[in-house]
């Protein structure tokens, strides 16, 4: 599995990658534009993420727009629906606004921060990314 | 819930002398700091894991507290509201839920260009961050990294 962690803190990032880095090769994005840079990277090379983490609350480019964007350069590869990453929007648990403009945006699901680890895998193992 | 949280800081560090000449605090106040029972739920009971996310933050919260200090120095609300962000997300990884809502404060005031109570709860997080260390310590935590 090949996961995007976008964070803009550093240690909810390194928490999110001990999860997720027994399960599969982790990169880490500070912000939503190197979100969008190791994306397109990864599309270009044909081995894209399976998995996106990412933060809503992120100055300059939100979570958002990040996941809006993700979802159109998809879509002009030709890749859609369950063919797209898989994306958890993580978010602090005032943001409760924003949950819905996430699925919106066409995300598969959303965790509450501070992340649980079980949780967490939990989810990951509901949309098929891992046993 | 971050009102919550915000209200909860200032109740617990109000009584800024007694903290310093108390330094092991009433276990209802320590959870109130620094809730390791359900930090190391969320880490699936992994103490290696636990101090390694710990050592992380004890290098990198000094760091973006000197770098919010210098941003209230210079009045710059912009950057108060980014790094008071940042801070409420590393100190809400741990649970850690006066820091975080007194960070949380400072982000509220530096997006309402309240430079004076931005300034006022910057001491609280120095002080806040402090009784936090001693929590983790008593939680049988090394801080030293």
């Amino acid at each position: 599995m090949r996961v995007l962690v976008v964070e803009d803190d550093m240690v909810s990032r390194r928490v999110l990658v001990k999860f997720l880095e027994p399960y599969g090769e982790c990169d880490c994005a500070e912000d939503g534009y190197q979100a969008l840079e190791h994306f397109q990277k990864a599309l270009d090379a044909k081995d894209k993420y399976h998995l996106i983490c990412l933060d809503i609350m992120m100055p300059g480019m939100d979570g958002h727009e990040v996941l809006k964007e993700i979802r159109r350069r998809e879509a002009e590869k030709g890749i859609h629906g369950l063919d797209g990453a898989k994306v958890i929007m993580t978010t602090a648990l005032s943001d409760r606004g924003n949950i819905m403009e996430a699925f919106r945006s066409q995300c598969e699901a959303y965790l509450f921060k501070p992340i649980d680890r079980q949780k967490l895998l939990d989810q990951v193992r509901s949309l098929g990314l891992m046993k | 819930m971050d009102d919550y949280l915000y209200y909860r800081a200032r109740l617990v560090t109000e009584p800024a002398e007694s903290v310093q000449e108390e330094p092991v605090l009433e276990s209802s106040v320590q959870e109130v700091v620094f809730d390791r029972e359900v930090f190391m739920e969320r880490l699936g009971g992994d103490l290696e894991m636990a101090q390694e996310i710990l050592n992380i933050f004890l290098v990198d919260t000094p760091e973006q507290m000197g770098q919010l200090k210098q941003a209230l120095e210079s009045r710059n609300p912009e950057e108060t509201a980014r790094l008071g962000h940042k801070l409420k997300g590393s100190f809400s990884s741990l649970g850690a839920d006066v820091a975080q809502g007194i960070a949380y404060g400072i982000e509220v005031a530096g997006k309402n260009g309240q430079a004076e109570e931005a300034l006022l709860l910057f001491h609280k997080l120095e002080e806040g961050y402090r009784t936090l260390k001693q929590v983790l310590v008593v939680s049988g935590f090394r801080v030293d990294a």
